[in-house]
């Protein structure tokens, strides 16, 4: 192998207008980017509707199924809604239940979470379901040792 | 201020090369085995020849290989050099830095693992179709390997070695030193911070932003997979998380130089269009259906922050600080990288300047002197070609048995997690908040391990599990707001508005508690569930 091939050189391009342009814009971009002086903005805020527990969770649900049935429903009501099922699952997580109590809570919540997210059966027909799931998280709340502490499960 | 600016983009370089040396180290020796052992016709073969068909498979073989996208340059380089087809060129460069079997698992357990696999398949319909445009606007032809010098044994091993010294003390050393400094360039310029607001969801130009701050960026697979992480925990962006991984991790200026040098300014300014275009285009129309449910957007992400000023405006700069800053941030692995690389680096002057004559007539001499101290039994010729594939074969084991290694089993994850936590929660109990700000990250990457360590060996993570080990991190987070909301509102106390700080800083000191108690209680379910 020659000297040629083995002793590779960088040549660098001429046309590095590209490079240069970049650049500027970048730098360009100097005033519009701010450094971060508050760590307060930061924050996790948590929505006004995360339930404290799993009683909480449920009757958050009812109380948003309720008003879905009788007509007085937003979109955001919808939207609660299935945020609250969605949730289900990690405040259950979050307590002494076990882990094959915490499963058809898991289960319930992905079927339902699956249906509403498609759109593919109506609110209405899930109603049962979500009923069930209703049922479900107070019982599963009752089985824990101290179902009345509201402090227990914080989010 | 400009001496901020300045320290801060330099820590961003050193901290670049030092994640860079790993893979590298593993990138020049893959070019030394397709060099000298594999042959031009081996190395054709392996990326599936001259046919279409080479597009998919160097994809294949880029998601195998564990090399990062400064790591890819030297066999860029090389398969260049033995005429490989232009498309399935880009089509490695743009797919081995993307994943490697390590971060591949680490990313399933960062989101829903079908937002993983999606992203590895959207990345081989990008290459495919850049790789088809590519090989239409470049001009190639295959060229004749039948000239090609032959050595074998010990000859051609520290051929292989010194072919290494020699690249990164030359083209491949350069080239690393123009990738890198698209990190110095946006450490020096992005004050601290100021990228954790700019991928928020549902932002019409969060993908666009992310695409264009990726460009400059070079980021090695395990940490892009952990930035996704961290935004999709955030709720952030999923199409700028696209946008982060095909352009940011997938090409630096690095590549994009040496691409425009070997193939023409315009055809790369055309090909890199067609590929940002491609790229931000998939990343909106996957922008809404990949947002995961059930999470509640932060509002921010720490993510970038590693491609921010590491220093803040107005802070005193001293090595004694910079230094600090770095050891902090440089783990064992990437010492012992770095100390490798310079080492190699400083041989490769050598090799360059002292030995190259007597390198070359290593190299010229002919494969028949080495034919003539044959032997039978078990020294036995064996073709370069079986060599390489078995070296190449080796690599891919060896990538198996890391990721084994990387994550181990729950058992031993959970101890050292244990201690991790030990470290956390007496930290919080002292008001220790530098030692707990110090192992939260480190708690957090063994609960990702705990995780990956799990599903390797038994094929199995339960939906209960990764509950668990989300409820930690999440919790982990918040206390580290909390601390820094405390450590803040302390220094508040000294001045003029103390009262009001002064309530900050109890209620503060109450949700650190809370926290405390809550990850005790989440240790024992996590040791329960995973042992």
């Amino acid at each position: 192998m020659n000297q040629s091939q083995t002793m590779s050189k960088i040549a660098f391009p001429h046309n590095c207008w590209w490079a240069a342009i970049f650049v500027l814009t970048v730098a360009f971009s100097w005033g519009c980017v701010a450094e971060k002086e508050s760590l307060h903005e930061m924050d996790h805020a948590l929505p006004p509707h995360w339930p404290l527990n799993m009683e909480d969770a449920a009757q958050k649900i009812q109380q948003r199924l309720g008003l879905i049935e009788i007509k007085e429903s937003l979109a955001t009501t919808r939207e609660e809604l299935s945020d609250l099922i969605v949730w289900a699952p990690e405040v259950a997580a979050d307590t002494d239940l076990p882990e094959l109590e915490w499963m058809p809570i898991y289960e319930l919540s992905e079927t339902l979470r699956l249906h509403l997210s498609a759109k593919d059966i109506s609110l209405e027909d899930c109603r049962d379901d979500i009923e069930r799931f209703i049922v479900l998280l107070r019982e599963s709340h009752a089985k824990l040792p101290n179902p009345n502490s509201a402090e227990e499960v914080k989010p | 201020m400009m001496d901020v600016m300045l320290a801060g983009g330099l820590m961003r370089f050193v901290q670049g090369l030092a994640s860079a040396a790993p893979t590298m180290i593993v990138g020049l020796f893959i070019a030394g085995l397709l060099r000298y052992y594999l042959g031009t016709a081996g190395t054709i073969r392996l990326f599936g020849g001259n046919g279409l068909r080479s597009l998919p498979q160097s994809w294949l073989i880029g998601m195998l290989l564990p090399v990062c996208s400064i790591g890819v340059i030297p066999i860029l380089r090389e398969m260049r050099r033995m005429g490989i087809r232009p498309g399935a060129i880009t089509a490695f460069a743009l797919s081995a830095p993307l994943f490697n079997p390590l971060s591949l698992l680490y990313g399933l357990t960062l989101s829903r693992p079908y937002v993983i696999v999606g992203f590895a398949l959207a990345s081989l319909g990008v290459v495919t179709a850049l790789g088809i445009v590519w090989d239409r606007m470049t001009s190639w032809k295959p060229i004749d390997t039948s000239a090609e010098p032959e050595v074998i044994g010990l000859r051609r091993i520290a051929l292989t070695f010194f072919y290494m010294a020699r690249e990164l003390c030359g083209p491949t050393g350069g080239l690393t030193v123009i990738a890198l400094s698209g990190l110095f360039l946006l450490g020096s310029l992005l004050p601290h911070g100021s990228l954790q607001s700019s991928v928020e969801q549902l932002d019409p130009f969060a993908p666009l932003k992310m695409a264009v701050v990726a460009i400059p960026i070079y980021a090695p697979p395990m940490l892009t997979m952990s930035q996704l992480g961290m935004m999709f925990a955030h709720g952030n962006s999923p199409g700028a998380a696209f946008c982060l991984l095909l352009l940011g991790t997938g090409v630096n200026l690095g590549t994009l130089w040496w691409i425009a040098r070997s193939y023409g300014v315009k055809p790369t300014l055309i090909w890199f269009g067609v590929l940002f275009s491609v790229v931000v285009g998939f990343a909106y129309a996957v922008e809404r259906p990949l947002i995961p449910p059930g999470v509640e957007p932060a509002g921010h992400t720490h993510a970038f922050d590693v491609y921010t000023n590491p220093l803040h405006s107005g802070q005193a700069v001293t090595a004694t600080i910079v230094v600090s800053k770095l050891a902090e941030s440089i783990g064992l692995v990437e010492r012992i990288g770095v100390g490798a690389l310079l080492s190699l680096a400083i041989f490769g002057c050598l090799v360059r300047f002292r030995l190259h004559q007597w390198i070359e007539r290593l190299q010229a001499e002919k494969i028949e002197a080495s034919k003539a101290t044959e032997q039978s039994g078990w020294n036995r010729p064996v073709s370069p070609r079986a060599v390489g594939i078995t070296c190449l074969a080796g690599l891919v084991a060896f990538s198996v048995i890391a990721c084994y290694a990387y994550y181990p089993p729950p058992g031993e994850v959970l101890e050292e997690m244990r201690l991790a936590r030990t470290e956390v929660l007496s930290g919080a109990i002292s008001r220790d908040y530098q030692r707990v700000l110090h192992w939260i990250p480190i708690l957090e990457e063994w609960s990702r391990k705990l995780e990956v360590g799990y599903a390797l060996r038994y094929f199995d993570l339960r939906p209960y599990q990764q509950m668990q080990a989300h409820l930690l991190r999440k919790k982990l987070e918040l206390l580290e707001h909390a601390i820094e909301h405390a450590s803040q509102a302390n220094q508040q106390t000294k001045g003029i508005t103390a009262s009001k700080s002064e309530i900050d800083l109890d209620q503060e000191l109450r949700e650190i508690d809370q926290l405390r108690s809550e990850i005790s209680s989440n240790a024992q379910r996590i040791a329960r569930v995973f042992r």
